[in-house]
């Protein structure tokens, strides 16, 4: 495998990062039409979190754990507190918008403007799985397998279980969903929390190879709306896809032409819009 | 309720009384007043805060007089952002009338107020700010630079790392941005005229988080990657060039920002043996000991090369006032003592100006070392009294040495002129 298989391998890495952001996000949007804007910030208020448990455990497990639960909880709590109690589209983005600035200043606030960088689980410190005479960094084949299993649980979670049909009632006529007995408000606090607890995961793992600072919130909220948008509103597949594509598009530009690689993937974007308006998979 | 009342009256009486008396006293020799523009919020806010306090020690140290006047700092913040930086420039000329300008953090600020500065006669110490043009082309009689010219830097490292270190094939790893041109510009020209070979030009857009891209490209027939990344970056950087197998198979050359207290207590593990130079004091040297005890004293941080260069420039400041007894007015015999201002002994060798206004100093060469479980940046070799222009004189300087920015990119074919 040459350095073209590795650049592919790197931006699976990403996309996979980008994917756990972006399923959270897709599910939201797709059950309750809720543009969050703030899932940039809990995926990195989760990295905070992680440099705050690194410091108690040195156990990654754990750290993970700690991460999902506490940024699961904040979803739901931001869910049933403040943003069941609006409807309109606008007012929602502008809240969740809000939340994302009260957020990020908070952790300003606490953690300071500094960055920092959050060890890497023991045995994946520096290992390296070598590929011809070239390394790749073993704790990225590690996201990677988690980013699949995530990918693999979601699908059986939203296509075979139980509470997969309830949101995929929910989803396609919210009020015949509530006329045949299902409590679509707990629901969509559950499907809130759960995209939140994804988007801790994404920021857990990924703090050890992209660190925690202000500002990366953004950075990461850009790129997966991005991904969303090509891979269509409100689909677990399609975020998926698209996910993988922004990745790989991401690492290729970067190498092919560095100062256009963000023109490039919006160029791509706006390519696929015009193709397909509602995204490779979306279905509005 | 009442005695309450009164209490309050009194109080307001008495403290006014105190300010009017206070401005009387001092009306009878007007301070002279220093206008000191640093960003003190945003990504950088650390870095201006250690510029400023820098600066405030020395004169701290002098109990804020020279030639019997009083001196009076007015410290804003720039943000780091240039429009923000020219407002806050003209408000302190122009409403607070100072008699000089220092600090300035960034490149862009520097330039954006250049003009201004320039036309209103105002001096100006710039502290941090190293573009070369500053002090080169876009040089002002009012203009002077106590820290350095990135390429001053880059010139010494890569002829070093060539003559001193063996290292003849080079990587440049760099952001892509006009001061990091430069500076890793002048480490190729240098270590190419010294007869080593650059083998390939990397930039990474500014605000990479993944730079696997770049690492997996990287060349690893390379005996030295020389790497420029200032800011939250270098963090990112150091930590997957660990990751990607290069730490210990190559070495690394950088500026000492990618490995000072900023960031070896983060990533020492990953940047032991890195190679750097900037600013840094001789912690043998007496003086030296003193500004860091003070330093540390006061403000209980380390002053990270950036509170050295500021202090550098309040030391140029405070001697050109005491040679003029503080007669600041006369702006042309002030500046005429500033350009000739020497500090034979300081903390990092002998200061002065050169005819361009810029620092000339000594230029450590420093190696970060693992003790214990803590890092220590040694200093392993000392270049004497370099100037901007290196070896040349400034006319041969713009006559031989290439444009740095017009060069980026073309360095592994460059081919220097017998």
């Amino acid at each position: 495998m040459g350095s073209w298989g590795i650049q592919i391998l790197n931006g699976i890495t990403l996309g996979m990062l980008l994917f756990l952001l972006a399923a959270g996000f897709t599910l939201i949007f797709g059950l309750m039409g809720i543009l969050n804007l703030s899932h940039g910030t809990l995926y990195l208020l989760a990295g905070y979190v992680a440099v705050a448990a690194a410091r108690h455990t040195n156990n990654f497990f754990l750290t993970v754990i700690a991460g999902m639960l506490v940024i699961g909880i904040l979803g739901m709590l931001l869910h049933q507190r403040l943003l069941r109690h609006t409807s309109e589209h606008l007012p929602q983005a502008l809240l969740t918008l809000g939340i994302a600035l009260f957020f990020s200043d908070l952790a300003i606030w606490i953690w300071g403007g500094y960055p920092y960088m959050v060890r890497k689980p023991a045995g994946f410190q520096s290992s390296l799985l070598m590929f011809g005479k070239i390394p790749f960094p073993s704790y990225r084949i590690l996201v990677i397998i988690i980013g699949v299993i995530v990918a693999v649980f979601l699908w059986w979670f939203h296509e075979r279980s139980r509470y997969g049909a309830m949101i995929r009632a929910g989803v396609d006529d919210e009020e015949m969903a509530q006329a045949i007995g299902i409590n679509t408000r707990r629901l969509m606090t559950l499907v809130f929390g759960l995209g939140a607890a994804l988007a801790g995961l994404g920021g857990v793992i990924g703090a050890p190879i992209m660190g925690v600072y202000p500002g990366h919130d953004m950075e990461v909220l850009t790129l997966s709306l991005v991904v969303v948008v090509i891979g269509g509103m409100g689909s677990l597949v399609g975020a998926f896809v698209g996910a993988l594509i922004v990745g790989v598009a991401d690492n290729i530009a970067k190498i092919l032409l560095p100062n256009l690689s963000l023109f490039f993937i919006f160029g791509l974007m706006a390519l696929i819009l015009v193709i397909r308006p509602t995204g490779l998979f979306g279905k509005r | 309720m009442l005695t309450k009342r009164a209490l309050i009256y009194g109080l307001t009486v008495v403290l006014f009384w105190g300010l009017l008396v206070c401005d009387k006293g001092a009306e009878a020799a007007p301070p002279i007043k220093i206008g000191y523009l640093t960003p003190l919020t945003g990504p950088f806010a650390r870095i201006g805060a250690d510029l400023r306090d820098g600066w405030v020690l020395h004169f701290e140290e002098i109990k804020n007089k020279v030639g019997g006047r009083d001196v009076q700092l007015i410290v804003e913040d720039s943000e780091g952002k240039p429009d923000v930086g020219l407002i806050k420039t003209r408000k302190l000329v122009e409403k607070d009338k100072v008699d000089m300008l220092a600090g300035i953090f960034s490149t862009g600020v520097a330039y954006a107020v250049r003009d201004y500065v320039h036309n209103q006669k105002i001096p100006l110490m710039i502290t941090n700010a190293g573009a070369d043009d500053l002090t080169k082309q876009k040089r002002s009689p009012y203009i002077f630079r106590s820290s350095l010219s990135m390429s001053q830097m880059g010139l010494v490292e890569g002829d070093w790392l060539y003559r001193k270190l063996g290292k003849r094939k080079m990587v440049i790893l760099g952001q892509d941005y006009p001061g990091s041109w430069e500076w890793c510009g002048s480490v190729a020209y240098s270590f190419i005229l010294a007869g080593g070979k650059v083998l390939q030009e990397l930039y990474t857009p500014m605000g990479t988080t993944d730079f696997a891209p770049f690492l997996t490209a990287l060349n690893r027939d390379a005996d030295v990657v020389f790497s420029f990344h200032i800011g939250y970056e270098t963090l990112r950087l150091s930590t997957q060039y660990y990751e990607f197998g290069l730490y210990g198979k190559i070495q690394r050359a950088t500026g000492l920002g990618e490995i000072d207290e900023t960031v070896n207590p983060q990533i020492g593990d990953y940047i032991v043996g890195t190679i750097a130079t900037g600013i840094r004091g001789n912690p043998d040297n007496p003086h030296f000991q003193s500004f860091y005890k003070g330093f540390k004293g006061k403000y209980g941080k380390e002053p990270g090369g950036f509170g050295d260069s500021s202090y550098m420039g309040a030391m140029f400041v405070s001697r050109a006032l005491q040679e003029v007894k503080g007669n600041i007015e006369d702006k042309e015999v002030f500046l005429k003592a500033l350009r000739g201002v020497k500090i034979p002994e300081s903390g990092w060798g002998p200061l002065s100006f050169d005819e361009y206004q810029h620092v000339i100093r000594d230029i450590p060469i420093c190696k970060l070392v693992k003790v214990g479980n803590t890092f220590r940046i040694d200093i392993i070799d000392n270049v004497p009294q370099v100037s901007q222009f290196w070896r040349y004189t400034p006319k041969e300087f713009f006559e031989k040495v290439p444009v740095w920015a017009q060069m980026k990119g073309k360095w592994s074919e460059y081919q220097p002129a017998k």
